[in-house]
């Protein structure tokens, strides 16, 4: 038995580890709106991808590292297949449009996943799933750590190639203004994929280590962790990418949290109420300052 | 002066970023004139325009509009006090016809939720459709009033562009390059249309690089440069005043308007 | 009329009242992505009024549109402050506050479901839709469509003629919950059974995608997009029993029959959407449909005079 402290600082730890796979999600959307302001709803699907193929790789007995890169590579090949039919072919229309087309890739992922592999939950064969240290007496699993640092990681080196390459250049180009971008010579054809890339190797990623760590996947398993990316996102302030991981780690904070102490119903309308009370006073988020884009109307 | 101006512009002041793109401009538009507002490229004549019709709030300064204080008003509440303007880009509602977009030029005189919900489309007449079809007719234009205005050649929608604004019968209409991209006929009309609205009461403020269309069209001309007036008066005193001049020297092209005007 | 097809038809006649709801916003530029949210206020208050108040039905269903309708008037003020994702996100989170809330409601029965005492049918529910019908398209030729549509392209130019846009926003909005809500009451009355987990983010994102497939330029476009959300679904209906009269061997895949029609649904959509953005009824299209009518019309009169003559 755990004395009290001790007990909430487990959740504590566990909550950070959940809100590591928002944060990864979070930053998947954040770079989409803050370059593109395209709110990509085919995420949660790319999301689902990472983890129903970590899955279905295992089950046929490929070794793990091999498995999380086929993972990858499918969410980062699914995630450009929505800038090819969607993003691309939409610029200049109807704002909503590309949004629009996203839901449909969100829909097609999720049913196509279920007609081949069914909607049951399955359970995945982790390698890790009782690999854990114990820091302090506090229980730490192995994935969920390797979450935690790979989301911080690659928020970093993404943070780095933003400010510090000239494709990172162009991207903040587009984000300040696509047209002048456009005039400036920035090849927007040639770095927009490159949004969709990170996008999709974060959301996959995420998924993976869902996977891996919770050891359950189905077709609609993006939906739920999907939700909270986004309330992360606009809680750390849209466009801004540690804003996204601050925000994804708070919420998964919060969750375990106050899972315990008021169900999770209460949970759900708390969140989104703070998601709307903060889109509609505070939309640059809680901690303000350095948005990558700003809105285009 | 005795009578009050049709639109009078008072120190006004507008910076974007650092840069002061209005600075400390005065002029007065005469009730009944028409008055040319000239300047070289990013001069702040389209920003003067906007400020005007209260798209930009101002920095400092106030502008009245017949007399009355407008300063305050929002850019919805403008045209109550008579005001319309026209867009250097062309801005009509392309996924609406011709008829329809002018329909939303008489929005103002429509009235309130009756107007709203008025059937313009139901029965086979009704005055607006009626009053917006006449206004195509007049400009020769009875030919496309049911065309999706979008695919309409350019010419055809500039003329759009200036029926609309006029049907909301404003005292004041400001005009941004009304014919930039007409040929000579097309310029020529136009000329004849817009001595129309003179008659018919209408101050008018273009703004146009086209100098011969300036000399021939206004009486008063206000040269903008940097945001600052550098000259005002007739188009005769204007052409010779040396700031005037200075401001547009280098740029040949402006300089060959400019001989060709004198 | 099998109850089969009666049944289809009243799901279609539901589907096009809820499209409004979601079309008469977007047709003012803005997307409500809560329009579930809308719906399940509107299913759950009619439910309850008409559960307890010993009002008549028909009286109830319209009590949980005014319902739904006065929260979307409530919320517009501060909600339509913010544009574009923001205001997607917004109203996307408001649609999951109203179903987490419902959820919490032991009143009507929380997560165990609801049961609703009266039932409609096609006869009540038919006249309500075209009713609906009537109405958008008697806007759509008032000067409210008309700055609806100029509101959505060009929200500035439209204020400087004296459009009175927020108003008009506000309004689009709230008369598009009233009709969620009414679609959402109708819902209640014809399965007698609703439960918040109906109403998900999931039904908006169907609801805004079919009315977009339709097209928004047209009153005829939510029709359109609602006929093919409920009857997409029909062709896939017993895919592998079809299938097994031709081969021994079925594949399991076929089997998934609810799948495939909403990946061929998300397919469609997705091609549409690049190959024709503004939908399928487009006013051109819509002025083609009305002109083949009065054709056919004409050719049926002619017919008939024709048959007459000696
Ligand atoms: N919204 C804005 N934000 C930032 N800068 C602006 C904005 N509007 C205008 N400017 C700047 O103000 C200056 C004046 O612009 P304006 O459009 O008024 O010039 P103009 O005299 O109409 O020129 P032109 O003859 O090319 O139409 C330009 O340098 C322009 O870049
Ligand atoms: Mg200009």
């Amino acid at each position: 038995m755990k004395s009290e402290p001790m007990l909430l600082a487990q959740q504590f730890v566990n909550g950070l580890m959940l809100g590591s796979i928002y944060a990864l999600v979070a930053v998947a959307f954040t770079l989409t709106i803050g370059v593109l302001n395209f709110l990509n709803f085919s995420i949660p699907g790319i999301f689902m991808l990472g983890g129903m193929f970590t899955w279905i790789f295992l089950k046929s007995g490929l070794p793990l590292g091999l498995v999380v890169l086929l993972a990858l590579v499918i969410g980062a090949a699914a995630s450009l297949l929505v800038e090819r039919s969607s993003y691309r072919q939409m610029m200049g229309s109807d704002h909503f449009i590309p949004l629009v087309s996203s839901m449909g890739f969100l829909i097609l992922y999720e049913n196509l996943v279920l007609i081949f592999w069914g909607s049951d939950i399955q359970v995945v064969n982790s390698p890790f799933r009782d690999v854990s240290v114990t820091v302090f007496g506090l229980i730490i699993s192995i994935p969920q750590l390797a979450g935690l640092a790979l989301a911080v990681t690659m928020a970093y080196v993404l943070t780095r190639i933003l400010y510090g390459t000239s494709t990172g250049r162009g991207l903040r180009a587009i984000a300040e203004n696509p047209d002048s971008a456009i005039m400036l010579g920035v090849h927007v054809f040639r770095i927009v994929p490159v949004v969709f890339l990170f996008s999709g190797l974060f959301t996959a990623l995420a998924g993976v280590i869902f996977a891996l760590n919770y050891t359950q996947v189905h077709p609609f398993m993006g939906e739920e962790v999907a939700l909270k990316g986004i309330s992360a996102m606009v809680i750390g302030g849209m466009g801004s990418v540690w804003g996204a991981i601050v925000g994804g780690l708070l919420i998964g904070v919060a969750e375990i949290l106050s899972i315990s102490s008021f169900g999770s119903d209460f949970v759900d309308i708390a969140v989104y109420g703070l998601l709307l009370v903060i889109l509609v006073i505070r939309p640059e988020g809680l901690f303000g300052g350095s948005a990558l884009g700003r809105e285009r109307l | 002066m005795s009578a009050v101006p049709a639109l009078k512009i008072d120190n006004i002041g507008k910076h974007f970023g650092g840069v002061k793109v209005i600075d400390q401009l005065s002029f007065s538009v005469p009730l009944g004139a028409r008055t040319a507002l000239i300047g070289p490229n990013g001069a702040g004549k389209t920003t003067v325009f906007n400020l005007v019709s209260g798209v930009y709030p101002l920095d400092y300064g106030s502008i009245a509009l017949n007399g009355a204080d407008v300063t305050h008003v929002s850019q919805g509440e403008r045209i109550k006090f008579g005001l319309a303007r026209s867009f250097q880009n062309i801005r009509l509602i392309a996924h609406l016809t011709a008829l329809e977009n002018i329909l939303l030029g008489q929005q103002i005189r429509a009235g309130g939720l009756r107007g709203l919900l008025y059937p313009l489309n139901v029965f086979r007449r009704n005055k607006w459709r009626d009053e917006a079809r006449a206004a195509l007719c007049d400009v020769g234009l009875e030919a496309y009033g049911d065309d999706m205005v979008g695919d309409l050649p350019y010419g055809v929608q500039k003329r759009i562009d200036l029926v609309r604004a006029e049907l909301a019968r404003p005292k004041l209409l400001l005009l941004d390059e009304p014919a930039a991209g007409l040929n000579p006929t097309e310029t020529e009309e136009l000329q004849a249309h817009l001595e129309g609205l003179t008659e018919r009461g209408i101050t008018l403020v273009v703004v146009e690089h086209d100098m011969q269309f300036i000399n021939v069209l206004c009486e008063h001309v206000v040269v903008l440069n940097f945001g600052s007036k550098i000259a005002e008066g007739t188009p005769e005193e204007v052409r010779n005043h040396g700031a005037v001049r200075e401001a547009y020297l280098g740029r040949e092209e402006d300089e060959e308007a400019f001989s060709h005007a004198s | 009329m099998t109850s089969y097809q009666t049944g289809l038809l009243v799901i279609l006649s539901i589907n096009i009242v809820i499209a409004y709801g979601a079309y008469l916003p977007i047709a003012a530029g803005q997307m409500n992505l809560g329009i579930a949210g809308f719906m399940a206020l509107g299913a759950y208050a009619s439910a309850y009024v008409a559960n307890n108040a010993g009002l008549p039905p028909i009286v109830t269903i319209f009590i949980g549109a005014g319902f739904a309708g006065l929260l979307a008037l409530i919320v517009a003020v501060p909600i339509l402050r913010t544009r574009g994702i923001y205001l997607a996100l917004a109203t996307f989170a408001l649609g999951q506050i109203v179903a987490a809330a419902i959820l919490n409601v032991e009143l009507v029965g929380a997560a165990e479901g609801y049961s609703v005492l009266d039932h409609f049918g096609l006869a009540t529910i038919a006249p309500i839709t075209i009713a609906t019908i009537a109405v958008v398209a008697y806007l759509n030729r008032t000067r409210f469509g008309l700055n609806l549509t100029a509101i959505s392209q060009d929200e500035l130019l439209a204020n400087l003629f004296g459009v009175r846009t927020r108003r008009l926003q506000i309004a689009a909005f709230t008369l598009g919950a009233f009709f969620a809500g009414l679609g959402g009451a109708l819902h209640a009355h014809y399965y007698n059974y609703i439960r918040p987990q109906d109403f998900n983010i999931l039904l908006s994102i169907y609801i805004i995608l079919f009315v977009l497939l339709g097209g928004t330029r047209s009153v005829l476009g939510p029709i359109v997009g609602a006929a093919i959300f409920t009857f997409l679904p029909e062709i896939f209906r017993d895919l592998d029993k079809k299938f097994s009269a031709f081969f021994d061997q079925v594949p399991d895949w076929l089997g998934q029959a609810s799948a495939w029609r909403f990946a061929i649904f998300a397919a469609l959509i997705i091609v549409f959407m690049m190959l024709r953005p503004q939908g399928i009824m487009t006013r051109g299209a819509t002025r083609a449909a009305a002109r083949w009518v009065a054709w056919c019309v004409r050719r049926l009169g002619f017919a008939r005079s024709s048959g007459a003559r000696p």
